[in-house]
């Protein structure tokens, strides 16, 4: 007998479906994926909170049937690290989109990154501030127009994933919505690993994005990142002159070894009560 | 009540389930269905004028590239058993009530 097919309902709130995403936005993908990765781990779904910040992507939370929470913009992270404080038996996953996480949230993103604490953040960058109107964000590529950049972008673009292992996460990882398998699998792992866990998700606007730049429908611009990817086992064999203009996609870094900040915390708090009651017992 | 039209590979035991009302027509399950199976027609009663059906649902081939590329969640792949259910979640649905 083959596995169970995966009941997304059961995930899902579905009187709020159809959701409000444009036709084609890779952001539900992305949330099919999520849900497949929780599925294949076989957690409970009350014991998953969702966070999210601003934008389109953190809708996605309203349309999860879990223990969620839709926050104030770029702090996603921190109410993520106070539920997870809090209680630390449970799973925390951040969902939040390139500019939620990188540029307004940009300080809670390193800062979570550097304390390594058991999160799990989906960064969904789809190049460009979808929701208000298409603004430039640190993720839209050079020469690239926005809504704010008529002219093309000379601001150079971040790589979140060379961002989130310099500031210290133990677990990075690409994926690209053309791929929903593979995204599934990635996703899993990061949820699985324990510390902070980035997974960069390179995701399609093609209303906001798209529109400005001959991509206007879900297909021209998904065949796009298509193109634009490289498997990380492929792209190992490739020449830097063939990687050119690339963007590789997998399991980019993970290091087990460094320890997690609330296993850290619950350490402090024994040292710190054995040493108190001892002196409480040698007083009397 | 939702608009679900179901198709069925009856050699294969496999069931394609589209839900209308969830599909937005975007063209991307067409794209990515290597057996050319699925199409796009216009829907004059959706606000985007689109949906999807299955051409001939004997072309499946059981690769689901199509649910899982929906952003939607409108197009499920699912397979028959030996007694002929499916097995959704952890309840065990017969292929009539889907």
């Amino acid at each position: 007998m083959a596995k169970a097919a995966i009941d997304y309902l059961y995930y899902l709130r579905a009187d709020k479906l159809p959701h409000m995403w444009c036709p084609g936005c890779g952001i539900g993908i992305v949330v099919k994926a999520m849900i497949g990765a929780i599925d294949d781990l076989g957690w409970d779904k009350n014991d998953i909170a969702v966070i999210s910040g601003i934008g389109c992507t953190s809708r996605a939370p309203g349309y999860l049937d879990m223990n969620t929470l839709h926050t104030t913009h770029g702090r996603a992270l921190t109410f993520a690290t106070g539920v997870k404080m809090a209680q630390s038996t449970k799973h925390v996953i951040v969902i939040s989109g390139d500019g939620d996480a990188t540029a307004i949230g940009g300080n809670h993103f390193i800062h979570a990154c550097r304390r390594n604490i058991d999160i799990t953040e989906i960064i969904v960058n789809n190049n460009i501030y979808g929701m208000t109107g298409g603004q430039f964000s640190p993720t839209t590529p050079y020469g690239a127009k926005a809504a704010t950049t008529p002219y093309g972008n000379i601001d150079p673009s971040f790589d979140l994933v060379e961002l989130a292992k310099g500031a210290g996460a133990t677990y990075v990882a690409r994926a690209s919505v053309d791929n929903g398998r593979m995204m599934q699998k990635l996703l899993r792992d990061g949820m699985e690993h324990h510390g902070f866990s980035v997974i960069e998700v390179l995701a399609n606007c093609h209303t906001q994005f798209g529109r400005r730049n001959k991509m206007s429908d879900a297909v021209t611009m998904i065949d796009w990142i298509a193109n634009r990817v490289v498997a990380k086992a492929k792209a190992d064999k490739m020449t830097l002159e063939e990687l050119e203009g690339k963007v590789i996609t997998g399991l980019m870094y993970q290091n087990k070894e460094r320890p997690e900040y609330t296993d850290e915390y619950d350490k402090l708090i024994e040292r710190v009560q054995a040493k108190t009651s001892a002196k409480a017992g040698s007083g009397k | 009540m939702s608009d679900i039209i179901r198709y069925e590979a009856k050699e294969k035991d496999i069931v394609i389930i589209i839900d209308r009302d969830l599909c937005k027509g975007c063209d991307i399950c067409v794209q990515v269905c290597k057996q050319d199976g699925l199409k796009l027609v216009d829907a004059p009663d959706k606000w985007e004028g689109a949906s999807v059906e299955m051409i001939n649902p004997e072309l499946c081939n059981f690769c689901k590239l199509c649910e899982i590329q929906c952003p939607d969640f409108a197009i499920r792949v699912l397979r028959k058993d030996e007694e002929g259910t499916i097995t959704i979640g952890k309840s065990k649905k017969t292929s009539a009530e889907q």
